[in-house]
């Protein structure tokens, strides 16, 4: 062997020896920085995901007093329970300031709207759960908040029962920006209007109505207070009136 | 002549040029090394590269738990304020959809012709509502009612000609919101009453060769109206009842 030979064999070792310590101890350290700048380029972004989050979470924070308010006056217009006095007030003032006489309300019992049977017995057993909490009379709409219905009449002159229902209908008041809440809401889902036993002008208003009811699940502020919301939100149960209550409930004042 | 080299033998070139008497080993050693050098500068780089990036992980990962720590304690002011907006467009989504009972009644009272006079009015907002006992077909008796699912108006009443009726009809296409006008019958009572829908309250009745007519007002379909109506409240039963007759 020459000398060129033997220069060339250390060469080519040396080629090799370079190629595997590349191969066998600088890349994997590479590999492994690479692999820790994704993990760090990940944390960043969980990081700055979870900023983001905070900065969402304290202005809602600081909102709470607001959302507070907004959630109370609210349930003026969606109570948690059937409230049927605050309703009677309200439809009697109502009556009152439009001149017309408040004659009658009815609770119908919501049989037919009733939530359809279901085949699953766990399911069954959850409608039932939660039928068990609502009012008597009342049943999951479509919406899925609990409604009312309702049949009221009245009597007054012709002008004086639609200025009524006009009063009926600002109970709540919603534009774009607000909702403007002053009584309970209500759908009017119909109206009949025939004359009084008296006679003409009165006229005999009866109108069906479904009023609505927060979900159960969540009560009224979802058990949030002035100071705080609930640690658990959603997580509660309010339990409605009790099972003995009558399920329908009628008052009418005695004709004059 | 005879050329003679100057040049020592020790002091000549040997392969590959330069190598001198190491036969260019020395060339091979250098880079040898320098590549090394090269490989352990770059596995020291990598190896600082990979400590900082961990105790920047660490760091990362402290921050990130104190903040998953607050938003966590913070979670319960955003599950609030989704409660609150939630609940707030459901109102505003009622309230919006509902049939504006008020702005009807009162175009209707501007649209009557003083010689007419209404003997009952059953206002639904779909065709399957009951109210007063009476559903879609509960002033007419007839299913007119029914053909379009939209809030209506089914009038009953008297008036001194058919010319009238048709004067009627023509105002009421007048009230704001109004599609349809259709008028189910008109006919004079040769005993001077009125039609069956009419003299059903007992109290009401058309003059002598005044025609009484049953018509319906249909109004323009409700924006979020499903198949049955907006919330499907229409369809709750009604127990009470009433008679009609004598409205103006």
């Amino acid at each position: 062997m020459t000398g060129r030979d033997r220069l060339v064999v250390v060469i080519v070792l040396v080629i090799v020896a370079v190629a595997g310590a590349w191969l066998l101890v600088v890349q994997p350290k590479r590999d492994q920085a690479n692999s820790l700048g994704a993990k760090v380029t990940a944390a960043q972004n969980q990081l700055d995901a979870a900023r983001t989050q905070i900065t969402s979470a304290e202005a809602d924070r600081s909102a709470y007093a607001r959302d507070y308010q907004a959630v109370a006056e609210l349930g003026e217009a969606l109570p948690s329970d059937d409230e049927t006095p605050s309703l009677i007030f309200e439809l009697q003032n109502a009556a009152t300031r439009a001149g017309v006489n408040f004659r009658s309300l009815v609770l119908n019992a919501a049989s037919s709207s009733s939530p359809a049977p279901t085949t699953s017995s766990s399911t069954s057993s959850t409608s039932q759960a939660v039928t068990a909490t609502l009012p008597p009379g009342a049943a999951v709409g479509p919406a899925g908040l609990p409604t009312l219905p309702f049949t009221f009449t009245f009597q007054g002159n012709f002008f004086r029962l639609a200025s009524f229902m006009g009063r009926l209908e600002r109970f709540v008041v919603a534009t774009n920006k607000k909702v403007s809440v002053s009584g309970r809401l209500m759908s009017l889902n119909g109206i009949s209007l025939g004359a009084a036993p008296s006679g003409f002008p009165q006229i005999t208003a009866t109108i069906s109505a479904t009023t609505y009811l927060v979900p159960a699940s969540q009560g009224l502020t979802d058990g949030a207070s002035p100071s705080g919301p609930a640690a658990g939100s959603s997580a509660r149960t309010v339990s409605g009136s009790p099972s003995s209550s009558p399920a329908a409930a009628t008052i009418t004042p005695p004709t004059p | 002549m005879r050329a003679v080299n100057l040049i020592p033998n020790d002091s000549g070139r040997s392969w590959g040029g330069s190598g001198g008497r190491s036969g260019g080993s020395v060339y091979v050693l250098l880079g040898t090394l320098a590549v090394a050098l090269a490989l352990v500068t770059v596995y020291v780089l990598t190896n600082n590269r990979i400590s900082d990036q961990k105790a920047k992980v660490a760091a990362l990962q402290a921050q990130v738990t104190n903040a998953q720590l607050a938003a966590t304690r913070l979670a319960p002011y955003v599950t609030f304020a989704k409660l609150a907006q939630e609940r707030m467009e459901t109102v505003r989504g009622i309230a919006s959809s509902r049939f504006d009972w008020h702005a009807a009644l009162a175009g209707l009272s501007r649209v009557v012709p003083a010689n007419t006079s209404l003997q009952s009015l059953v206002g639904t907002v779909v065709p399957s509502a009951t109210v007063g006992g009476a559903g879609a077909s509960g002033a007419s008796g007839t299913d007119l009612r029914g053909d379009i699912t939209a809030p209506a108006f089914q009038l009953s009443g008297c008036s001194d000609s058919q010319d009238d009726v048709a004067r009627l009809i023509s105002r009421l296409r007048l009230i704001d919101g109004v599609t349809r006008v259709s008028l189910e019958d008109s006919q004079k009572s040769s005993s001077g009453q009125s039609g069956a829908s009419v003299s059903a309250g007992g109290t009401g009745g058309c003059k002598a060769a005044s025609p009484s007519f049953d018509l319906v007002v249909f109004f323009t379909p409700l924006a979020n109206a499903g198949a049955d109506g907006v919330t499907s409240l229409g369809t709750e039963p009604v127990s009470s009842t009433t008679s009609t007759g004598g409205l103006q």
